[in-house]
C-alpha cells in the first residue's frame, strides 16, 4: 500500500513538472524602420522591414503561444496629415500572414500612432521558428509623396514558452 | 596599352552587370496589377518574404453608399478588425510558386461575407489567371478569371 | 595586335551599350507598377472585363452540398380504399382506417460541383430518402378489401423509398441574366436490394435576372412529381434580402417558399412551406414479368405532401451547418394509379383518367433534424 502511494506521488510530481505552466515573456522589436521607396502616389502603399528576434529570446525555447500586445508607429512631422489609415501585418516563411493591427481613421496632426491590436490572433507563435519576420505596414496616403516613406515601429509581443 | 584595355574591360563589365535587369524567377509572373471578372476592384500582387501577396489598390465604388465613407471590412469575423479599410486590404496571402505557372498554399478573402478560402492560382498566359478558391478539396470551390491591368497609352 | 585590340574595343563598346539599354529598360515598364493611377489602367489583353450574374444573392440560406437528415412524422390515420376505377378522388371510398404510429427515415442529398466557374456552374447529385411506416397490424381478415391489406402490408414491411440522380446547370448570360436548368431521374417505390424497372423523370428550365446583389428572380416551366402524379407547371423564383440584411424571402413557387430572418451571420430562421412528392411503385401489385417485351402494369401510389414549417439553421463549425424543422405534414395525395405497360400518363388538374385507389392520410406534425456541408 505504501509502495503504491509512493509511486502515485512520484508519478503525480513528474506529471506536474511536465505540464506545468509555461514561462511568460515580453519581447520587443525595439525601434525598427519600415521603408516604402518613393516617389509614392496617393492611395495604397506598403512599407516593410525585416526583423530578427534576438537569439537569446528564442533559442532553446519552444514558444507555445504568442500575441502582439502593442503596435506603435512614429514618423516625421511632414506625415502629420499624410495617412488616412494604417494596417499592420506580420509575414514570414513558414507562417501565414497575419493582420495584427489597424488604425482607421488616422487623426490629423499626429506623428505617433498607436494601432488597434486585433482581438483574434491565430498562430502568432509560428512566426518564432527561427526565420526573419517581415513587419508590413499597408498605408493609404492622402496625397503623393516625392520622397521615401520611413516609419519607425515598436512592436511588443507577449509569448509563452515551454520550459 | 594592356593595362588600359584591362581597365576598360573591367569598368565596362561593372557597368553592364549593375544595369542588367534584376534576376526574376518564373514565379514573378504573378507580380503586377490584376482585375477580377466582376471589375469592381483591382488587386496588386507583390512579393514579401519570398511569398506572393495581393492587396486591393482600386475599387470601382470606393465608398459605402450607406455611410458615404470609404468601405471597410465590416463582415470580418473579428470585430476589432472591422474598421480595416478595403482599399489596401490583403485579399491574396501566402502564395508560393509551385512550378508550371501555378501558385498554391495561399488563401483568398471574400470581403462580401468575411470568409477566407484556400486558393490556387494558375496562369493561363502572361495576362490571364485562373483563381480558384475552395473549401477543403478543390471540388468545392469556384474559379474566377483575373486579367492583368496596364497603363492606358 | 592592332586587330586584336580593335576587336576587343568593339566588344567592350557593345557591352557598354547593352548595359545602357538594360538600364533604360529597367525603368521603362508598360505594366502598372508601384505608383500608377490604378483607376485609369486598362486590361492588358484588350477588351473589357466581363462580369457574370452570380448564382446567389447576399444573405440567403447556405447552399447545401451534402445533407444527412432524419425525418419523423407522428401518428395519423391512413384510409385506404379498395382497388377499382374511381373517376373522382374527392369522394371517399374507405373501409376501416389503418392507424399509423409514425412514419420516417433517413434522407441523404448530395450535389457536387463538376464545373464551378464564374460563367458556368454544373453540378451532379444524388439523393436517397426512406419512409418507414410503423403501424398496427393490417386488417388481414377483411376479405372484402385484399388490396387495401396488400398496400398496408407493403408499407409496413418495406416502407417507401426514392433514389435518384440529378443535375443542375447554372449559366449566367451576362451581368444580370441567367439560365437555370435542372433534371433528375428517380426510382421510387418499395424496392429492396433488387431495383425496380421503372424510373420517373423531372426537369425545370428557368430564365432569370439578378438586378443587384440582394435580389434574384426567374420564370420558367417544370415537369414535376411534387404533387404525386406527373404535372407540368409554370414556376416563379424569387430570392430577396432586405437592405439591412436581416430579413429575406426565398421561393421557388409552387414547390416552396420561406420568409427568412437572419439572426446573425451563423444562424437563421425560416418560416414557410414545401411541397414534396413522388410516384411510388408497389412491387407486389405491379405485374411485371421480367424478360417480357410489354410488362402488364405498374401500380403506383401518387404521394404528395404539403409541409408548412419553421426551420432553424445554425453553423456548427466551418462549413458544417445543422438544420431543424418542425411543422405539419398535410396530405395532398396518396391515391394510386395503374400505369399500363408502366408508362406514365398526364392527368394534370383537369384529366379524367380514373384512379385505381382513393386514399387519404390524416394530417400530423413532423420533425426533421439534419447536418449539412454547405457552400461558402
Amino acid at each position: 500500500m505504501l509502495r503504491i502511494s509512493l509511486l502515485f506521488v512520484i508519478l503525480s510530481a513528474a506529471l506536474l513538472a511536465c505540464t506545468g505552466g509555461g514561462e511568460k515573456l515580453s519581447m520587443e522589436t525595439g525601434k525598427v524602420v519600415l521603408l516604402a521607396s518613393g516617389p509614392l502616389y496617393e492611395g495604397s502603399n506598403t512599407a516593410t522591414v525585416e526583423w530578427i528576434p534576438a537569439p537569446e529570446a528564442v533559442s532553446g525555447k519552444k514558444i507555445t503561444s504568442a500575441r502582439v500586445s502593442k503596435i506603435r508607429l512614429m514618423g516625421s512631422g511632414e506625415y502629420a496629415d499624410l495617412f488616412s489609415d494604417i494596417t499592420f501585418s506580420l509575414a514570414a516563411p513558414g507562417a501565414d500572414m497575419r493582420r495584427v493591427g489597424v488604425l482607421n481613421p488616422v487623426a490629423v496632426g499626429d506623428s505617433i500612432w498607436e494601432l488597434q491590436v486585433a482581438d483574434e490572433q491565430k498562430n502568432i507563435e509560428d512566426f518564432f521558428k527561427g526565420k526573419p519576420i517581415t513587419l508590413v505596414a499597408d498605408v493609404n496616403l492622402k496625397r503623393d509623396l516625392e520622397a521615401d516613406l520611413n516609419l519607425t515601429a515598436e512592436v511588443v509581443f507577449e509569448t509563452e514558452n515551454k520550459k | 596599352m594592356k593595362k588600359i584595355l584591362v581597365s576598360f574591360w573591367f569598368v565596362t563589365f561593372l557597368f553592364s552587370v549593375e544595369h542588367l535587369p534584376a534576376q526574376s524567377t518564373e514565379g514573378d509572373l504573378l507580380v503586377g496589377v490584376w482585375e477580377p471578372s466582376h471589375g469592381k476592384a483591382r488587386v496588386k500582387v507583390e512579393k514579401i518574404a519570398d511569398k506572393y501577396f495581393g492587396k486591393i489598390v482600386w475599387l470601382r465604388e470606393p465608398n459605402d453608399p450607406n455611410t458615404g465613407q470609404p468601405k471597410v471590412d465590416r463582415n470580418n469575423p473579428d470585430e476589432s478588425m472591422r474598421q480595416a479599410p478595403l482599399k489596401g486590404y490583403r485579399l491574396l496571402k501566402d502564395f508560393t510558386y509551385s512550378g508550371k505557372k501555378e501558385w498554391g498554399n495561399g488563401t483568398i478573402y471574400d470581403p462580401e461575407n468575411g470568409n477566407t478560402y484556400s486558393c490556387v492560382i494558375k496562369a493561363r498566359d502572361e495576362n490571364t489567371l485562373d483563381i480558384r478558391g475552395y473549401v477543403g478539396v478543390k471540388t468545392f470551390g469556384r474559379t474566377d478569371v483575373w486579367q492583368r491591368v496596364t497603363i492606358k497609352k | 595586335m592592332r586587330c586584336l585590340f580593335m576587336r576587343q574595343l568593339l566588344v567592350s563598346l557593345l557591352l557598354f551599350l547593352v548595359g545602357l539599354q538594360a538600364s533604360a529598360q529597367s525603368t521603362d515598364s508598360s505594366r502598372v507598377d508601384d505608383d500608377e493611377d490604378y483607376g485609369s489602367a486598362e486590361l492588358a489583353g484588350g477588351g473589357s472585363s466581363r462580369s457574370y450574374a452570380s448564382a446567389r444573392i447576399v444573405g440567403t440560406s447556405p447552399q447545401r452540398f451534402i445533407t444527412l437528415a432524419f425525418d419523423h412524422q407522428l401518428g395519423y390515420d391512413m384510409n385506404l380504399s379498395d382497388w377499382g376505377e374511381f373517376a373522382d378522388d374527392s369522394i371517399p371510398q374507405y373501409g376501416r382506417a389503418q392507424r399509423v404510429k409514425s412514419t420516417g427515415g433517413l434522407r441523404f442529398n448530395a450535389s457536387i460541383p463538376v464545373i464551378s466557374r464564374n460563367n458556368l456552374v454544373w453540378q451532379l447529385g444524388g439523393n436517397y430518402w426512406e419512409s418507414r411506416y410503423q403501424m398496427e397490424e393490417p386488417i388481414v381478415n377483411d376479405i372484402l378489401a385484399p388490396v387495401r391489406n396488400v398496400v398496408a402490408t407493403a408499407l409496413k414491411e418495406g416502407g417507401l423509398r426514392t433514389a435518384g440522380l440529378n443535375t443542375t446547370i447554372y449559366k449566367p448570360l451576362n451581368a444580370e441574366q441567367f439560365l437555370l436548368v435542372q433534371a433528375s431521374v428517380d426510382m421510387s417505390g418499395d424496392f429492396g436490394i433488387e431495383l425496380q424497372p421503372v424510373v420517373r423523370t423531372s426537369a425545370a428550365v428557368i430564365w432569370g435576372k439578378r438586378p443587384h446583389e440582394r435580389k434574384q428572380w426567374g420564370v420558367g416551366l417544370v415537369r414535376t412529381y411534387r404533387v404525386g402524379a406527373l404535372n407540368y407547371l409554370p414556376v416563379y423564383m424569387l430570392n430577396w434580402t432586405a437592405p439591412n440584411r436581416r430579413w429575406g424571402f426565398e421561393s421557388l413557387l409552387p414547390a416552396r417558399a420561406s420568409i427568412r430572418y437572419n439572426i446573425d451571420r451563423n444562424s437563421m430562421l425560416l418560416g414557410g412551406f414545401e411541397l414534396e412528392g413522388q410516384s411510388y411503385r408497389i412491387e407486389r401489385l405491379s405485374l411485371f414479368e421480367r424478360g417480357e417485351i410489354s410488362p402488364p402494369i405498374s401500380f403506383e401510389i401518387r404521394r404528395g405532401e404539403l409541409r408548412p414549417r419553421l426551420e432553424y439553421l445554425r453553423q456548427l463549425k466551418g462549413y458544417w451547418w445543422m438544420h431543424a424543422q418542425a411543422g405539419i405534414r398535410l396530405d395532398y395525395s396518396f391515391d394510386a394509379d395503374e400505369l399500363q405497360g408502366g408508362k406514365e400518363f398526364f392527368r394534370g388538374f383537369f384529366g379524367d383518367q380514373p384512379f385505381a385507389m382513393i386514399n387519404s392520410l390524416g394530417n400530423t406534425p413532423y420533425f426533421q433534424l439534419g447536418i449539412n456541408f454547405v457552400s461558402p
